[in-house]
């Protein structure tokens, strides 16, 4: 147990020692890095309990019980690949903190200069952090705050920026409600004379569970800035103990290749000690298919 | 019988696709009293064909709202003229108008022709667009006409800046206007991005339609057409295949032309790095040529002083990566001068992508290179970023051509620096193939 709880507060520690680390859904790419995320869409927010889905809800980490850790690797069409870290630490009555760390590889590509010169190749990253804290207030009201970042390097720049997400909560019975405000912050990128808005969204949305915990279902409504609404829903179903299944659907017409379904599977052992091994898929047409895998540890 | 066909088909395939050409000499730039010139059109059209003994006359009267434009019922009397004079084999007479105005407020003077009516007024600097955007409705051949504001205030066509989007809208520019000499604007407009063939008009107001002296030269176009029918001369003005000269006597022709890889003067080209085979002909039965020049993006790349009639120029040359032109100046000794139309290139270096775009990473501009497909007729592009949401596409993009991009989202939008992906499909009767590649904006 001691030997868990060092690399839990190592893994923490990293995180938080790069100028604040990866968000599962990046500043403004929003994409997902992690089975869940990829599998259930953005309903993954209010469906998937740690540690992934409450770094981007951060109400939800006031309802962590267990110290979490999770890793995630996904690999993207193109020669594009992406790893993330999250970890969460409730700390009772005080709430829960989180934080993440993801790096995306964008694989290599020919430069070619204006003179149609050959400049070699070259490769470009990505790198995202977030760290995040909720807790409980009153009468089954939660809130929280996630403040996250990215920095994009390229061929000869590096973009950088910053911004966050607010979430509250209310949990009546055997129903949470989830209001959420996403990407706020400043024009990005912050260090370049080009900026953009951020994809400010609001999400409104409704999460539920059945039998024992055996069936979960979530519903969200997301408006983004300059963009037409969408409905995501996700379901996780538990036909045994140690293994959920899930299903996600979103109308995001923005997407004309991605499949308006995910698939994914959780695998977990239950006791002191929870692993949990998932798997998430998604097929974005002609562009490829995606798959992510994470390895996840409670206590 | 089935199998002789099929064999003819076959044999005769070649011939279709390295078409050979004449060259048919025209005046596409001349005016009567339906505006501010002299005399009426069938007069002007009997006196090119007999007395000036040009293969082409076209009459294109002033259309901008002053006192002498034309009136649409006289370009209905012009068209139906025009289609009674022209004699498949002979003489080719086209019905045509000019846009737009020049001075304080215009932007400068364009022929179009043989449209089914006449154009709205475009006569303000704002018209300019919506002129382009006209003439690329209308899908007629088009020219701008004595593009020089030192000559005219305002007749640059806002300094011949280059819209992508109407790039399909204009196919000439005139190099000589009567005695004035545009070539620097020609030079311009290629930098610019424009690509247009040259043209040699007269610009006739009097009685000497298709034989106009100015400087002692009579400035034509050769046109390189299969046959000389309104349609193929049509055709050939739409794919800048022309040559600009000016010839002295009256009864002088020469001929100069440019082919790359067996293609035509006019033609773009997207192929990979390497040799690429150029032709340079010319051919003149009064004086000999003293001087070929090939240029290549806005400078002179090489030179040949043949001293003899007949010229036949053949020799390879190593592309580099990038989009260029190419196009051939001939200087005769008794100096009359000549031009051809570019053969535009776009090559890309061999790397283990099948597409990307040039420049990469890409800031304000780029060109989407892709895999060219033989026989291929159709090319859809798309380009979205890493979420998958669809930025950006083009339906209707030229197959063998490099696709532009301007770097924005289909709203006009400024796209994010970061990572895109490009896909491409491309389409020819026996088989569709589909590519991707992926591309960084870096501003």
């Amino acid at each position: 147990m001691k030997m868990k709880k060092i690399v839990l507060w190592s893994a923490l520690g990293l995180c938080l020692s790069f100028t604040p680390a990866a968000a599962q859904y990046s500043l403004y790419w929003d994409l997902p890095a992690s089975p869940a995320g990829l599998s259930l869409g953005l309903s993954s927010l209010i469906l998937v309990p740690e540690p992934e889905g409450t770094i981007i809800n951060p109400a939800s980490l006031s309802s962590v019980k267990w110290r979490s850790a999770k890793a995630a690797g996904l690999q993207w069409w193109q020669d594009v690949y992406a790893g993330a870290f999250s970890a969460a630490i409730p700390f009772g009555r005080f709430g829960t903190a989180g934080a993440s760390l993801g790096y995306w590889s964008f694989g290599t590509m020919a430069g070619l200069g204006p003179n149609g010169e050959n400049l070699g190749n070259f490769e470009s990253q990505a790198l995202l952090w977030s760290a995040g804290y909720g807790r409980p207030l009153f009468l089954g009201w939660s809130a929280g705050f996630v403040v996250k970042g990215y920095s994009l390097l390229m061929l000869e720049r590096k973009d950088w920026s910053w911004g966050g997400d607010f979430s509250l909560k209310y949990d009546y019975k055997f129903i949470s409600a989830h209001i959420l405000a996403r990407n706020l912050g400043p024009k990005y990128p912050v260090n370049n004379a080009v900026k953009f808005n951020l994809p400010a969204s609001a999400n409104l949305g409704l999460a539920t569970k059945f039998w024992q915990d055996r069936l979960a279902a979530a519903l969200m409504y997301s408006s983004v800035r300059g963009l037409p609404p969408y409905l995501s829903a996700g379901v996780e179903l538990k036909p045994l103990s140690f293994i959920a299944l899930r299903f996600g659907y979103d109308n995001d017409d923005n997407k004309p290749e991605r499949s308006r379904f995910g698939l994914g599977l959780s695998l977990n052992t239950t006791g002191a000690q929870d692993y949990a091994v998932e798997y998430g898929y998604r097929s974005y047409g002609a562009l490829g298919n995606v798959h992510a895998v994470s390895l996840g540890l409670s206590f | 019988m089935r199998k002789f066909f099929t064999i003819l088909l076959i044999a005769a395939l070649p011939s279709l696709c390295l078409a050979q050409y004449r060259c048919f000499f025209g005046n596409l730039h001349a005016h009567t009293s339906y505006s501010d010139g002299q005399s009426t059109p069938d007069t002007a059209f009997a006196y090119a064909k007999n007395v000036a003994r040009v293969d082409i006359q076209a009459l294109t009267e002033h259309n901008n709202g002053q006192p002498y434009t034309i009136s649409p019922e006289n370009y209905q009397n012009l068209r139906l003229i025009a289609d009674t004079m022209t004699i498949p084999g002979v003489f080719v007479a086209l019905a045509g108008f000019e846009i737009g105005s020049m001075g304080s407020s215009g932007f400068g003077h364009l022929n179009v022709w043989e449209t089914a009516t006449l154009s709205p007024y475009f006569n303000t600097t704002g018209d300019l667009l919506n002129c382009y955007k006209w003439i690329k409705e209308q899908g007629c051949p088009a020219l701008f006409n004595h593009p020089d504001s030192g000559r005219y205030q305002n007749s640059n066509f806002n300094d011949l800046y280059y819209y992508q989007d109407y790039q399909q809208a204009m196919d000439l520019i005139e190099i000589l206007n009567g005695g004035t000499l545009y070539e620097d604007a020609y030079l311009r407009a290629l930098e610019r991005g424009w690509r247009l063939g040259p043209s040699a008009n007269q610009d006739n107001h009097q009685r000497d339609w298709g034989n106009r002296i100015s400087n002692g030269n009579i400035p034509l176009t050769g046109v390189w057409a299969d046959t000389l029918t309104k349609p193929a001369i049509l055709e050939a003005l739409n794919a800048r295949r022309t040559t600009a000269l000016e010839v002295s006597p009256a009864s002088d022709r020469f001929l100069l032309s440019l082919k790359v890889d067996g293609r035509w003067q006019g033609s773009t080209i997207l192929r990979q790095q390497g040799e690429a085979d150029f032709e340079i002909s010319a051919r003149s039965d009064t004086s000999a040529f003293r001087k070929i020049y090939l240029y290549s993006n806005g400078s002179i790349v090489d030179s040949l002083s043949p001293g003899t009639r007949v010229v036949n120029w053949t020799f390879k040359r190593q592309l580099k990566s990038g989009s260029q032109y190419f196009f051939a100046k001939a200087v005769q000794n008794d100096s009359d001068r000549a031009w051809t139309s570019p053969v535009f290139i776009d090559v890309y270096a061999e790397n283990r992508y099948q597409v990307y775009t040039w420049p990469t990473p890409v800031r304000d501009q780029a060109k989407i290179i892709y895999p060219p497909l033989e026989g291929a007729n159709q090319l859809n592009v798309r380009i979205y970023d890493l979420a998958g949401n669809l930025i950006w596409s083009r339906e209707d993009a030229v197959p063998g051509q490099a696709v532009d991009w301007d770097v924005r989202d289909r709203c006009q939008r400024p796209v994010p620096n970061g990572l895109y992906i490009i896909m491409v499909q491309i389409r020819s009767p026996q088989e569709t193939k589909s590519y991707s590649g992926k591309t960084m904006v870096t501003r």
